[in-house]
């Protein structure tokens, strides 16, 4: 159980995640609709999924929430990417850059690790 | 539109599977708020209510298995580590009093037991009370204080004047009181500066009022401690620059203030001067200070000290000097595992209010360990001889059962804001300031009588 948590916590979903919030706070469906249009529908993130993986961030401090009634007056809960989140974000995003490069160049015939 | 039935249902099986029944109602709210999103973006893409409301529904995916994801996340957290420091003061405290009387220790444990039923009381008793009746907390504090003050003087006239020491232990309650006060304030701009400083003067006035200098020096201290916290969170709205100017401008006249009591009172200039060399005034207000200095000169480090008899104070009825006794009798060792122990309860007590995300709790959890740490700074510095302020108390330690209550009731408040804190949410201010009653939306014109949130 507590792998399948930390698995989801640093995949690559929380990844995404973290960084829609990065520059701006977000509710849950707005943050799947965002992820949808801006990966031109090639994600889409289930609700299912995302409310548990962000209740997950925020217990480990990466993000934090707020309320907030709007003209719909429909109370809407808001994530907002906090320092910590930050940092940890900063860190998947140069890992995965290195990780994605890495499989480009092999993919491209580029990376040669000796003269066999 | 009224809610469905079908996401009500929904709403209801997922959080049915939370075992900690405080989380359920964030989570519902939330839940729903999705689920009436999807319902009007598919209402808007053509289907009518009902079919849009079951695609919303079956989109949102297995009631049972997000409920059971959610669970795993949502546990409350007790601080367990707090828990065993508070009852390993206590019976340290307890232990201490029964080395210096047998009276003293029995009395304690009816204060120790009462402070245990106030501190499970106030940790089941739901924190966030405090933040949604801020008011009715910061008044209720000095109606309380007013109310003591009245019987005080009351059971005086009849003949009882003992109860009139016992006046100061509510002021002990004003640090907390003004975090609420605090709280209340968020996003009032410059009038919610002033109103802050407004309702730190009013307290203070109180402590004047019996007089407490302990209460005094403790109100002032948490108060401006907990005003810089605010302000560095931008609570007001006014800027965090601004907010921060206007707390370190009322630091400094709170102390340019001081400084001018002790120029113009030769009373307290004489108290502050025997405070740093008692043997300035060895048979006034360094008496005291020259007791406990010629026996912590004598001490040992384990063992009994060597400073003469006639200097010894009756121990057996004053606690005020418990650490003192503590150095003399039992050495510098003894005194040493005490502090440890405390320094310990506050260390862990500290790293858990910076560890609160929302600012209720942090504020409420501040006041106390602010409260608790004043105490214990003002009782070691009496007990070591610079007797500038008469303590409360060694939090938990030393004897006093209206001490113990009170303070254990604080830890209470505490141990609550840390188990539960995590589930608060501070509203948004941009709502508070300019909540909407009409609305223009296709054609239709809605008018609000709502009241909106506090």
């Amino acid at each position: 159980m507590m792998a399948n948590k930390r698995n989801a916590l640093d995949g690559n979903t929380a990844m995404l995640v973290l960084k829609l919030l990065d520059g701006q706070d977000m509710y849950g469906y707005q943050m799947i609709e965002e992820l949808a249009r801006r990966s031109d529908r090639t994600f889409e993130l289930k609700a299912g999924t995302l409310y548990p993986l962000l209740h997950a961030l925020e217990a480990r401090g990466l993000i934090c929430s707020y309320e907030k009634d709007e003209e719909t007056q429909r109370p809407r809960k808001y994530y907002r990417l906090t320092r910590a989140g930050e940092k940890h974000l900063a860190e998947k995003q140069a890992a995965w850059t290195a990780y994605s490069n890495t499989v480009d160049r092999i993919l491209q015939g580029g990376v040669s690790f000796g003269n066999a | 539109m009224a809610m469905p039935d079908a996401i009500q249902e929904y709403a209801v099986l997922v959080c049915g599977q939370l075992r900690w029944k405080k989380a359920r109602p964030a989570i519902a709210r939330e839940i729903t708020a999705h689920l009436l999103d999807q319902r009007d973006a598919l209402i808007k893409k053509g289907m009518d209510a009902e079919e849009a409301t079951g695609e919303a529904v079956r989109q949102m995916g297995d009631a049972v298995e997000i409920g059971a994801a959610l669970d795993r996340v949502h546990r409350p957290k007790p601080a367990w580590e707090l828990f065993a420091l508070t009852v390993l003061l206590l019976l340290s405290g307890l232990l201490i009093n029964m080395f210096i009387s047998l009276e003293l220790a029995e009395s304690g444990i009816i204060g120790a037991f009462l402070g245990l039923g106030c501190m499970l009381g106030a940790y089941f008793l739901d924190f966030t009370i405090i933040g949604r009746r801020p008011l009715a907390v910061y008044f209720g504090a000095i109606a309380l204080f007013a109310l003591s003050l009245y019987l005080a003087g009351w059971l005086y006239r009849a003949g009882q004047p003992l109860f009139e020491s016992y006046v100061q232990y509510v002021t002990m309650l004003f640090p907390l009181a003004y975090a609420a006060l605090l709280y209340r304030l968020r996003g009032k701009k410059y009038t919610g500066l002033f109103l802050a400083l407004a309702g730190l003067v009013l307290l203070s006035v109180c402590c004047l009022r019996v007089p407490s200098l302990a209460g005094l020096s403790i109100t002032g201290i948490a108060g401006l401690a907990l005003l810089f916290v605010a302000a560095a969170g931008d609570w007001f709205s006014t800027g965090k620059s601004r907010a921060l100017l206007f707390a370190g401008a009322v630091t400094l006249s709170a102390g340019i203030l001081l400084l001018l009591a002790v120029r113009l009172k030769s009373a307290l200039a004489a108290h502050v001067a025997a405070a740093f060399d008692p043997w300035s005034a060895p048979m006034e207000w360094g008496w005291s200070g020259v007791i406990i200095r010629e026996l912590i000169a004598g001490a040992r480090f384990i063992g009994c000290g060597t400073a003469e008899a006639h200097s010894l104070p009756d121990f057996t009825w004053n606690t005020d000097f418990l650490l003192t006794w503590l150095i003399h009798r039992l050495g510098w060792g003894a005194f040493i595992v005490v502090l440890v122990i405390l320094a310990a309860f506050l260390f862990c007590g500290f790293r858990r209010c910076l560890k609160q995300t929302n600012v209720l709790g942090r504020l409420v959890s501040l006041a106390v360990m602010l409260t608790l740490s004043l105490e214990t700074v003002f009782y070691v510095a009496y007990n070591l001889g610079f007797c500038l302020i008469l303590p409360f108390s060694l939090p938990l330690i030393s004897y006093g059962n209206a001490a113990t209550i009170v303070n254990m009731g604080l830890i209470g408040v505490m141990l609550s804001a840390f188990r539960t804190g995590a589930l608060v949410r501070d509203t948004a201010i941009v709502y508070r300031t300019a909540p909407k009653r009409l609305f223009w939306n296709d054609g239709t014109l809605t008018i609000s009588f709502k009241r909106h949130m506090e």
